[in-house]
């Protein structure tokens, strides 16, 4: 509850900006505004879409239920139109542009992921529709100058840089990091950020590679990194991707050092993990625990790196 | 020590894209039908395993029971009323219809088990052995076993059983296998049957191992092609050896140039054999 009333705080306090900021005149003909969400519903990143549109939809009911935004005085209610891009990002643009044109959708939420989400934004400034880019937290989306794009994250470095610091200043026998990162925007991207603040604190990067879209099997490259013996292994990708990670990390027997030795700590898609001899002494975990605390997780995550880390971790190295 | 760890990975899962390619191979071999509901059998098949486990508690291993003959009949009843319509039109008829079915299957499993991954967890996990410090998932090794029972199974249906020695003989030589008595049209049917009832024995093997989702058929379907070229169309040996020929270009490469690289070479492998070596490395008319 608490975090879905964040999120619709966030959003209403954001949307309000854009109305008032930028279109006020837009659309207000009739009672209804009306949001465009093009998501990847089929295709191999529809467990996070759906996931997204139960966000969406509890933001609009709770809006609703509450009388609808209020604009200039007056309350609008809310509608969604979905659309579904089947998680192909040529086709995320073109939705994008058929919203606009022919649902003529007064704002838009932008597809999914930094990757999708920069190339649609291409085409919502093109037609001057304000979109919140939910789900994309990558500098470059951000960088390109656009006025009617906006953002709701904190860029990835903000994530990488004070994981890396609590880890260093609470694990001292961290001292390579292996990182492994799916060939895509955001999970490629949050690995550079990873590298820059590992190598900033002092930490030594062994392995850093990425594996294509669709990969079936990491044995091979799992087998390397656990040659390498790093004490933190940092994979970034999708649930599917790390789901296999996962499965495959325990088949090689590699140990968990930072974070619990069994279960597994995954955040926004980073999955962090280690060796250690001493790994009976880590019985805390570091962040969150969860399976698959993904995306949707992410303004759980900024809460909680904020308040319930630095309570919570009592590595005992 | 790393050089062996990465050789038995791709022993074992050579044998796991074995198992995936091998009722492909059959049907094209047999059929001459490239077969893109393949990919699907299997996922469904993963899925047979996922919920007979999770509902009434029925280990994958008795799965494979049950998948066997479940799958046999829905091969061999697509193949009676539909694909039999048209076998004897050209090649991308054929391909076309499959793709049309496999469309209809993928998308009434995601309607019906959504898209969301699932993983088949067995409780207690089977763990690793640790061999000289060479780790071995049990599961892998055990599928593995199981890949290679199905493969022994079916080189000994074609090779000494009555219905085998026929789809042998309408695979060489149709209108001759028709003269001496032979019922191609349902030859043909037990054949996809037994392509469908493998595709689905590897599915359930494979939910052991990978994440389980609709969206996976594409990348078995892909494995299975690949995996075919390399080792001849419709050779029960032929698919062995090139399910383990790509694993290990793919572990090899994937060490020594960068995992996001194993792919491109094992394309450009590919290639090179359907160049050089079109019939792929065991490749010959007819089984044994």
């Amino acid at each position: 509850m608490a975090r879905s009333r964040l999120m619709s705080r966030r959003l209403n306090s954001l949307l309000l900006a854009a109305c008032f900021g930028l279109s006020a005149s837009a659309a207000l003909a009739q009672d209804v505004v009306k949001f465009g969400a093009p998501l990847p519903l089929t295709g191999p990143l529809a467990p996070e879409a759906v996931k997204q549109q139960q966000g969406y939809d509890l933001w609009a009911e709770q809006a609703n239920k509450a009388g609808g935004i209020s604009v200039g005085g007056k309350k609008y209610k809310v509608e969604i139109v979905y659309a579904d891009y089947q998680s192909n990002t040529p086709r995320a643009v073109q939705t994008t542009e058929q919203m606009i044109t022919q649902d003529n959708v007064n704002f838009l939420f932008g597809p999914f992921g930094s990757g999708a989400a920069k190339a649609g934004s291409s085409v919502s400034e093109k037609y001057k529709v304000p979109t919140i880019a939910a789900t994309a937290s990558s500098s470059q989306v951000y960088d390109q100058g656009y006025k009617y794009l906006f953002g709701t994250f904190t860029p990835n470095d903000t994530l990488t840089t004070p994981l890396t610091q609590i880890v260093k200043a609470k694990a001292a026998d961290v001292k390579k990091v292996a990182i492994l990162a799916r060939n895509d925007l955001f999970p490629l991207a949050i690995a550079q950020e990873m590298e820059k603040s590992a190598k900033a604190n002092g930490l030594e990067v062994v392995y850093f590679e990425k594996y294509a879209i669709n990969t079936l099997d990491h044995s091979a490259t799992l087998s390397q990194i656990k040659s390498l013996a790093p004490q933190w292994i940092f994979v970034t990708g999708y649930i599917n991707d790390l789901l296999l990670v996962r499965k495959q990390m325990t088949d090689q027997q590699i140990k968990a050092g930072v974070g619990d030795d069994d279960r597994w700590s995954c955040l926004s898609g980073i999955h962090r993990c280690g060796r250690s001899r001493r790994r009976k002494h880590h019985q805390r975990r570091l962040v969150a625990s969860g399976r698959a605390v993904f995306r949707q997780g992410h303004f759980r995550y900024h809460r909680e790196l904020r308040e319930a880390v630095p309570r919570e971790v009592q590595v005992r190295a | 020590m790393l050089a062996a760890q990465v050789l038995i990975n791709a022993l074992v899962l050579g044998c796991l894209y074995a198992c995936i390619a091998i009722g492909f191979s059959l049907v094209w071999g047999v059929l001459n039908v490239i077969n893109l509901i393949h990919g699907s059998f299997i996922v469904l098949g993963a899925y047979l395993a996922w919920g007979l486990y999770q509902s009434l508690h029925i280990s994958p291993w008795y799965a494979l029971i049950i998948a066997a003959p479940a799958f046999f009949v829905l091969g061999y009843v697509i193949q009676r009323v539909i694909l039999n319509r048209v076998i004897t039109a050209p090649v991308l008829v054929t391909l076309t219809l499959t793709f049309g079915l496999d469309l209809i299957l993928n998308n009434a499993m995601i309607y019906y088990f959504k898209a969301d991954y699932r993983k088949l967890t067995l409780t207690p996990p089977m763990g690793s052995v640790s061999v000289f410090g060479v780790v071995v998932p049990v599961d892998r090794l055990v599928a593995t076993a199981a890949a290679l029972a199905l493969t022994g199974v079916l080189y000994l249906i074609l090779r000494r059983l009555r219905v085998g020695r026929a789809i042998v003989a309408v695979r060489l030589d149709r209108d001759a296998a028709k003269l001496m008595g032979v019922d191609v049209n349902s030859i043909y049917a037990i054949a996809f049957g037994l392509g469908a009832a493998l595709a689905g024995c590897a599915g359930v093997l494979m939910a052991l191992i990978f994440p389980i989702s609709p969206l996976t058929s594409t990348a078995y379907l892909g494995k299975a092609f690949v995996v075919c070229v390399l080792g001849g169309l419709g050779s029960v040996s032929g698919a062995l050896a090139g399910g383990i020929l790509l694993a290990l270009i793919e572990g090899i490469g994937s060490t020594l140039i960068g995992p996001a690289h194993a792919t491109t070479l094992s394309f450009a492998l590919l290639i090179v054999f359907l160049i050089v070596r079109p019939q792929g490395l065991l490749g010959r008319k007819g089984f044994e």
